[in-house]
């Protein structure tokens, strides 16, 4: 067998362990941790979300005391969020859920977690708790068209 | 080469062969889904409230049963999405087709609390349930409105609030989107049908799933339908 100097081998053998990490790595977050699109519980019609169901009048809403829903519809046409405003007391708990009417959009709430594609049929949740008072800008962080830069809004906490 | 660095491969060998079949094999199960089940969505809300006949009922009287939860209010009517109607079809499909040697309940909460008392609820309730013999049991609930509020607002994500009515300025609407949720015995909600027009034949299927994995919640088969929902084998 061809000789392979110490060092180089110990290298070869990293490689590969890296390689087969990152395999399982992989697998567990596509799989296991559910790092994936939204599950088909989640699936909405594109083309009826702007006039019927929670869509249609997006907003927030207490659902119980402390306990909130902020409902955002994305749209291309024009370009922007619905609503673009909102303001949330401190210390509630605000679960967003976010949908397009039309393409692919990004939600972005800066200084948090929050962040997540916008897919026309799918909805995309996310729960946070709002500890801090202040502004927080909103914006698209998909390229998703020529009015790409009007996409944006801002949630109040006070 | 000698033989000690021989047997050393041939180690190295079994333990790539080992390492591979052991990724092939969760990845080919979770990509072909050999078993599926239901998504385990949330914790379904714990409460405590009173029936139609005046009969206290909680949360934990529908433990070990699979649940079926609706939501209206007894001046439900014109444009109110009231889906106590749909509730009626459902049982007599569960009674017809779902598998037996498993409990069904049917739940329907009421959103006005402050106007539907039990003996309101009882005159709403009594063209529905009818003068038969039913298997599957059905409860009208109402409570403390704040804890109705928490109930259906908090635990089940469900949005209602009282409007004025367009017919008389005295009266009031609840205004709310139809939901069906379906609760398993263990507690956690396993399915939502936001809809009006509730589709029979999906209820059944996915009481025929969690049929399926409540037959088999015992044993080595529990590990196949826990890997399941560890890769969310979802139908």
């Amino acid at each position: 067998m061809m000789h392979i100097d110490r060092l180089e081998k110990i290298y070869i053998y990293i490689s590969i362990a890296v390689l087969v990490i990152f395999t399982i790595a992989i697998t567990i977050a596509g799989f296991a941790l559910g790092i994936q699109v939204p599950s088909p519980s989640q699936l909405i019609d594109p083309n009826t979300v702007a006039s019927t169901g929670p869509y249609s009048e997006p907003g927030l809403r207490e659902l119980s005391p402390g306990n909130y829903e902020l409902y955002i519809r994305a749209e291309a046409s024009p370009w922007r969020f619905y609503p673009d405003e909102v303001t949330v007391p401190l210390n509630s708990t605000v679960t967003f859920h976010v949908t397009s009417a039309d393409v692919q959009h990004g939600f972005k709430l800066q200084d948090t977690n929050v962040n997540f594609m916008v897919l026309p049929g799918q909805e995309s949740t996310l729960t946070y708790t709002f500890t801090e008072i202040g502004d927080y800008p909103y914006i698209c962080t998909e390229y998703c068209g020529v009015g790409h830069q009007n996409m944006y809004g801002v949630l109040t906490v006070e | 080469m000698s033989e000690k660095s021989s047997k050393k491969f041939k180690l190295l060998y079994l333990l790539y062969a080992v390492i591979a079949i052991v990724v092939t094999s969760v990845v080919s199960f979770a990509v072909f889904q050999p078993v599926k089940v239901l998504p385990r969505i949330s914790l379904a809300p714990g409460y405590a409230f009173i029936n139609q006949d005046g009969e206290s009922r909680t949360s934990e009287d529908y433990r070990g049963k699979l649940t079926l939860y609706n939501f209206s209010y007894t001046h439900c009517d014109g444009e109110c999405p009231d889906t106590t109607q749909q509730m009626q079809e459902v049982r007599a499909a569960v009674e017809e087709s779902a598998p037996a040697g498993i409990d069904y309940a049917l739940v329907t909460v009421t959103l006005d609390p402050e106007r539907d008392t039990p003996e309101a609820l009882g005159l709403f309730a009594d063209p529905y349930l009818g003068t038969g013999e039913n298997t599957v049991s059905w409860d009208f609930l109402t409570g403390d409105p704040l804890r109705v509020r928490y109930m259906v607002g908090g635990g089940f994500s469900l949005f209602y609030e009282a409007v004025a009515s367009p017919n008389s300025t005295d009266d009031y609407d609840i205004k709310f989107y139809p939901l069906f949720i379906l609760v398993d015995g263990w507690g956690i909600i396993r399915a939502e049908y936001p809809t009006a027009d509730l589709d029979y034949d999906e209820v059944l299927n996915d009481i025929n799933y969690l049929a399926v994995e409540i037959n088999n919640s015992e044993g080595a088969a529990k590990y196949a339908y826990e890997a399941a929902h560890l890769f969310r084998c979802y139908p």
